[in-house]
């Protein structure tokens, strides 16, 4: 064998075990401290040695990775080594590219180990490869032999650093892919999140949706592509006309403000058209001059969250009306039918006192005459009570027009008999769900309160339009009769056994009725009077 | 003959002003009897008797459901007038509720509050003429 052969080749164990390293996956070792073991053990049998070991540089000292040693066959850790007491060792280290002791002992860069580390051990070769990443020295590979002296060929050399240099290539791959393993098991568990999540977290970045999670697309009914190509102007195109305006200036005025958390609730328009209630959480980042970056969105569905609210809300309007009602029969049996009732206690007491059977007499028929009240007031109480809470069952679709004309007909007599003239403008398509004999109610107090409060000085006029507006029936029946003065008694329209105008037909009911039975449909009324004018009720059902 | 007085009924219920007249006849002691069927024309009447120079009636009976101008709202709209201090209200309602009970004594010029019905001895009772 030549020389060559000899000295600089690697040698045909060297050259398969460093064969059978490249070849090697990083994907195979657990550990990085696996990796270490592998190689060290690699050391020792290639070089034909004691011991290799890895040693690693932190702060001022040397740490010891791992240390395979053959005759034991075990990996010893942790010893430490204080740089301090080696700077020639250390300032080789830095400076070349080995360190090559056939006498440790003797050897100027290795006999500061000598009275701690080599005699102790027995060692007196000592091959150590400066390990680097990035050109930076991190730590030492040490191939030690023991006992018999032996000389390093150009061979162990090329071998060692040949190991050494696969080593950091190894240990550099098996970091980098165990980031790879978290970065992806974090985007798994963030896709997890965003997929399966009922909220939807979307990015804004300079006016463009720049990210959406899968389930914000699932929840809009557009796809992640539709989402991508919106602008911030058409995400408020999909928001309720009723919102926007709220919507918009919450988010300008925080953006105005440099807000960095806010948030708003809102009904969107997913892609079947539908409305959905959303509440949005916004995160704002601004740069230094005050313009946002970043926009990120938690949105979330808050329908079932609504539909509640709403129930509670509908519930508590609900009870605050029966409460009123209550109130109302309060007032009844305090006022009215004690009235009555006190009248006649009076009317006994006096019929007692008198002396002549004239003045009998006359109690007598006042007797009659309370009597007829306190009955009247009973029926009407009844008539009150008798407004139960609206039944949905009870509801039934009728044309608007021909309902209003049919409820006139009941009041021809008195059209005639004061010369009254109504028109009906309402369109004849018309529709209207509602309960029938309650709107017929309200259709005649209406009415004939317009007749029965009409000017002396002029024929009463009556109008009556009907129409649609979004979801809502708007009905008004116009008058040109006494008007009512507002101002004086604007929170005593509708309340019981209130009336305005002297007249002693009136009962104080009507209108209260009216109200009563507007509301049991669900409806609103409202009204417009100047005195000698006339007035305009206004019901929305 | 002891001494006659002058009293304002403010009552809607004719019935009611009927009778409440008729035991006033039967106690002899007034020679002064108006009644109103609101608030409105009894206001009107103490401008105009103050404005006169006229006496004041000595006792205003008041109830206070009424049409128009109530019970309240004729108490409320003399509060700002000197002569409130000159009248001696009554009120006289069918009202049992403590609330308008309670309310009623936060006018210095209501002197009392009585429910109906009222009974013969009605003014010896409340010693109203004493």
């Amino acid at each position: 064998m030549s020389d060559i052969n000899n000295n600089l080749l690697y040698n045909n164990v060297h050259f398969e075990l460093l064969l059978k390293l490249y070849q090697s996956s990083s994907y195979e070792f657990s550990s990085q401290e696996s990796i270490y073991e592998l190689f060290t053990a690699l050391a020792c049998d290639g070089l034909n040695i004691d011991r290799a070991s890895y040693w690693r540089i932190e702060g001022e000292n040397l740490v010891c990775i791992d240390l395979f040693d053959r005759t034991q066959n075990a990996h010893f850790k942790n010893d430490i080594l204080d740089s301090a007491d080696l700077p020639i060792y250390f300032k080789a280290l830095r400076d070349g590219i080995a360190i090559v002791a056939d006498h440790v002992l003797t050897n100027k860069y290795t006999h500061e180990l000598k009275d701690n580390y080599l005699i102790p051990l027995g060692i007196t070769d000592m091959l150590d490869i400066p390990v680097r990443e990035n050109g930076k020295l991190i730590g030492v590979f040490c191939c030690e032999h023991r006992d018999n002296p032996r000389k390093w060929s150009e061979t162990d050399l090329g071998f060692a650093r040949s190991l050494c240099d696969i080593l950091v290539i190894k240990v550099h791959r098996f970091k980098s892919h165990k980031l790879e393993k978290v970065l992806l098991e974090n985007e798994r568990k963030l896709s997890l999140i965003t997929e399966h999540s009922n909220d939807g977290f979307l990015v804004v970045e300079n006016k463009l949706v720049t990210y959406i999670s899968p389930s914000y697309s699932k929840l809009l009914g557009f796809t992640e592509e539709e989402v991508y190509q919106m602008k911030l102007e058409d995400i408020f195109n999909n928001i309720h006309k009723d919102d926007l305006d709220r919507v918009y200036s919450t988010v300008y005025s925080s953006l105005a403000r440099k807000v960095k958390y806010f948030s708003y609730e809102f009904r969107f328009k997913g892609k079947n058209g539908k409305y959905h209630w959303r509440e949005d959480s916004a995160s704002v980042v601004y740069d230094e001059h005050g313009s946002y970056i970043n926009y990120i969105v938690v949105s979330r569905d808050i329908s079932a969250l609504k539909k509640a609210d709403e129930k509670v809300k509908r519930l508590y309007s609900l009870s605050k009306r029966l409460n009123e009602k209550l109130l109302d029969f309060t007032h009844i049996i305090s006022h009215n039918i004690r009235s009555n009732t006190s009248n006649m206690s009076m009317i006994i007491d006096l019929i007692d006192d008198s002396t002549t059977e004239e003045e009998k007499d006359e109690y007598f028929q006042l007797l009659k005459i309370s009597n007829n009240k306190l009955s009247e007031t009973i029926f009407h109480l009844n008539e009150t009570i008798k407004i139960r809470l609206e039944k949905e069952s009870d509801k039934v679709t009728i044309n608007v027009k021909s309902f209003v004309e049919n409820a006139l007909i009941s009041m021809n007599g008195i059209i005639k008999k004061e010369n009254v003239s109504i028109a009906i403008l309402i369109s004849d398509e018309l529709e209207l769900n509602t309960i029938p004999s309650y709107f017929d109610s309200i259709i005649l107090n209406l009415l004939t309160n317009a007749i029965k409060y009409r000017s002396p000085d002029r024929n009463p006029k009556i109008s009556i339009t009907g129409e649609k507006v979004g979801s809502k029936l708007i009905l008004t029946f116009t008058d040109n009769g006494l008007g009512i003065d507002l101002v004086r008694y604007k929170n005593k329209i509708f309340g019981m056994y209130k009336t305005f105008h002297n007249n002693p037909d009136a009962t104080g009911l009507g209108l209260f009725m009216t109200k009563n039975h507007v509301e049991v449909l669900g409806g609103s009324i409202s009204l417009e009077s100047k005195v000698n004018e006339g007035t305009t009720f206004k019901i929305q059902l | 003959m002891k001494q006659q007085y002058s009293t304002f009924i403010i009552d809607d219920d004719p019935i009611f002003v009927l009778l409440f007249k008729k035991i006033i006849e039967k106690s002899n002691r007034f020679n002064q009897v108006q009644n109103f069927p609101d608030g409105q024309y009894a206001i009107d009447e103490l401008i105009k008797m103050v404005n006169e120079g006229k006496d004041l009636p000595d006792i205003i009976f008041l109830d206070l459901n009424m049409p128009n101008i109530d019970g309240w709202q004729f108490l409320d709209a003399i509060e700002n007038h000197t002569f409130v201090a000159k009248v001696n209200i009554y009120i006289v309602s069918s009202s049992i509720d403590n609330h308008e009970i309670e309310r009623a004594k936060r006018y210095t010029s209501v002197k009392s509050f009585i429910s109906k019905p009222i009974s013969l001895d009605f003014f010896e009772k409340y010693e109203l003429l004493n």
